[in-house]
């Protein structure tokens, strides 16, 4: 399957008073064609810097301090402005953090949609008002109800809404960041379950950033873990679950309570992530690393590909050390 | 009251009231059934979890557990007395056995106190006629209960050079100084990142075993509450719609509500393709008229008389009890869950 984006070494630092912070070191994944990617951490840990860095939209003190972020062959950190304001939206859209409060609350949802889509292409607003009524329909919305204000909708509605504003103009490319965070268990399993069935209808690809990993591994195809602004490890779901390598994702599924198993004792990972300015050379997760060794403070690790599709950035998977 | 039980509600409501209309003639007040007839019992030493998704009036419960709400009418029995019935004055006596832990750590230190100052207002308040160093030592033993060692390097300091999950130890250490007999815990773990949550949940576990302590944990997790709890209430509306066991209500949910908040739980077992989701349409809604069952309008298994006639709650098996009056309609066990029937006949 051929990559729909490619982010290679991305380096994203904010300058703030203390000194220059890390808060994105290094990171390289790829989205497939029609997959859906999870992008997991604990907050301030740079989930949110790799969706922003990809759209350019870091916000001062921050910038990209190097890397590349390839969409469909075309390299985003070298693009110009005006280029750039093709790309947002049109190529790439973002469901955001909190859809609630995204809509502006004066116009009608219609008129959002529709403004979205006549920005970017050049339609008559007749036209775009047909298809913001079939993309209403398609996230389940009465498609008569393009004539409402925001608060005449509920909070999950909302967010269907907002999805049918990402899905607006055909994009290549959805980032969900945390998007249903907030919403009731039955509201968000209603959201995830409309988001995994256009993924597969419309072979979507869509990064879904959150922070909540069962979550994750019930919709996504592959999930990356970020700790400190790395990623540590990236691996399809089923090998996060059953095979983890890396000690920190062993550490967060071992923080996870199971349902139906509640004897099993759970343990969260001692310590506390590590400041981005002063970062500690070598690995960052070292200090709360239970197989720690004296590699580890003096180089960082890569991230490997220990077997097809399993990257790790781990010493421990070098060599034969767990033994 | 029987002997074994340290709580018993009983029909315990709160209504609120919402203006309604825009203009001065036409404004009415709607009444809003926040917590609508509940009636629960809590053992001694047992943790009772309650479930429910935000706005089901969980923490409007507690909080009139707590005195920190006025009823609107109903029952709460404390080891015998109505705490309903209390003056100011004579609740104030029982307060020091009963204490809430918060949702959020970040609001409820104040930033301008330190941990010894925080943690000497309960004493101030509850404990008279003991000297400062004694009340130190109290401060010291609670800090360090709360697994912060040493107590020395923590008692000066501010909330905000704590970490989120030392914060919420903090407010732990609060709770538990008057040494109560029950405590609740509005959800303190959501706030929490995911690696630092097992650390208090773990740590309430502990203090419960230590102290002897009963507990009310308001989650909307189950998976938490699994870990937690020993029996669940699940609310729905401000109606209890379900109190059982937790095991046996997770193996096999009998409410539909239940069932489809089971159904959606994201668990690491579970995978989205192997199960069938029970996707419940609608949402909640406070202001509907409630007549009859207050689930009818997203029920799957609704009936003609479900839309008059309101359920109340039946005992089925043992303490299992359950508000739905279309049982006998409703399949047991979740449908075609192929995960959770390997996962039963693997602990069998």
């Amino acid at each position: 399957m051929s990559n729909i984006l490619e982010v290679k070494n991305l380096t994203t630092h904010y300058f703030t008073a203390e000194g220059p912070a890390e808060a994105a070191g290094d990171v390289s994944f790829s989205v497939r064609k029609g997959e859906m990617l999870g992008l997991i951490g604990e907050s301030g840990c740079g989930k949110s810097t790799v969706a922003s860095s990809i759209l350019r939209l870091i916000e001062y003190p921050g910038n990209i301090v190097s890397g590349e972020v390839v969409l469909d062959g075309k390299d985003l950190v070298s693009a110009k402005e005006k280029e750039l304001e093709k790309i947002r939206w049109k190529d790439i859209s973002v469901i955001p953090q909190s859809a609630m409060n995204s809509l502006n609350p004066v116009y009608t949802i219609g008129d959002q949609i529709i403004e979205s889509i006549l920005l970017h292409e050049d339609v008559t607003k007749k036209v775009a008002l047909e298809r913001t009524k079939s993309l209403l329909e398609l996230v389940g919305i009465d498609k008569d109800r393009w004539k409402s204000y925001p608060h005449e909708f509920s909070g999950g509605m909302k967010q269907r809404v907002a999805i049918a504003m990402a899905l607006s103009c055909n994009p290549k490319l959805i980032i969900s960041d945390e998007s249903t965070t907030g919403l009731d268990v039955l509201t968000q399993a209603q959201v995830m379950a409309l988001m995994k069935d256009l993924q597969k209808r419309l072979d979507l690809s869509i990064i879904m950033i959150s922070h909540d990993l069962p979550l994750v591994t019930s919709v996504c195809d592959r999930i990356a873990i970020m700790y400190a602004g790395k990623i540590v490890e990236w691996a399809s779901t089923d090998d996060i679950v059953n095979d983890s390598r890396h000690p920190y994702s062993q550490g967060l599924l071992n923080a996870t309570p199971d349902l139906l198993n509640p004897d099993k004792e759970v343990s969260s990972i001692p310590g506390t992530v590590p400041n981005l300015v002063n970062l500690p050379s070598g690995c960052r997760f070292k200090e709360r690393c239970q197989y720690a060794m004296n590699r580890c403070s003096e180089e960082s690790p890569a991230l490997l590909e220990v077997k097809k599709d399993h990257h790790v950035a781990c010493f421990l998977e070098e060599g034969d050390y767990r033994e | 009251m029987s002997k074994e039980n340290l709580i018993e509600v009983k029909n315990l409501n709160k209504t609120f009231t919402k203006k309604v209309g825009r203009h001065f003639f036409n404004r009415k007040n709607v009444p809003i059934h926040a917590v609508n007839n509940i009636s629960i019992e809590i053992k001694k030493g047992e943790t009772l979890g309650i479930i429910g998704e935000s706005g089901c009036g969980k923490t409007t419960t507690a909080r009139m557990l707590l005195r920190l709400q006025k009823e609107t009418h109903g029952e709460i029995l404390f080891n015998g007395t109505d705490l309903c019935k209390l003056n100011e004055r004579e609740t104030s006596k029982f307060l020091p056995n009963m204490q809430m832990i918060f949702q959020d750590p970040y609001d409820t230190l104040n930033p301008g106190m330190r941990v010894v100052d925080l943690l000497m207002e309960p004493i101030n308040a509850h404990m008279k006629g003991i000297s400062h160093n004694e009340k130190i030592e109290i401060i010291k033993e609670s800090i360090e209960a709360i697994d912060l060692k040493p107590a020395e390097r923590f008692m000066y300091r501010y909330p905000h050079e704590l970490s989120g999950g030392q914060r919420q130890r903090i407010a732990i250490a609060r709770a538990i100084i008057l040494k109560p007999d029950f405590i609740a815990a509005d959800e303190p773990t959501s706030m929490l990142d995911v690696s630092v949550r097992a650390g208090i949940l773990n740590l309430l576990l502990k203090l419960k075993k230590q102290m002897g302590l009963t507990m009310l944990f308001i989650t909307h997790d189950l998976t938490t509450a699994s870990y937690m709890c020993d029996r669940i209430a699940v609310m729905y509306q401000g109606e209890v719609v379900e109190v059982g066991n937790t095991e046996k209500i997770i193996r096999n949910p009998s409410h539909p509500y239940t069932r489809a908040l089971v159904s959606v739980v994201t668990d690491l077992n579970h995978f989205i393709e192997n199960r069938d989701r029970i996707i419940l349409d609608g949402e909640v809604d406070a202001t509907i008229e409630k007549k009859g069952c207050i689930f009818v309008h997203r029920c799957p298994f609704r009936e003609e008389h479900c839309f008059h006639d309101p359920p109340s709650l039946v005992t089925q098996q043992g303490d299992h009890q359950v508000a739905c009056s279309c049982l006998d309609k409703i399949p047991s066990g979740l449908p075609k869950d192929q995960s959770l029937q390997q996962q039963n006949s693997h602990s069998i």
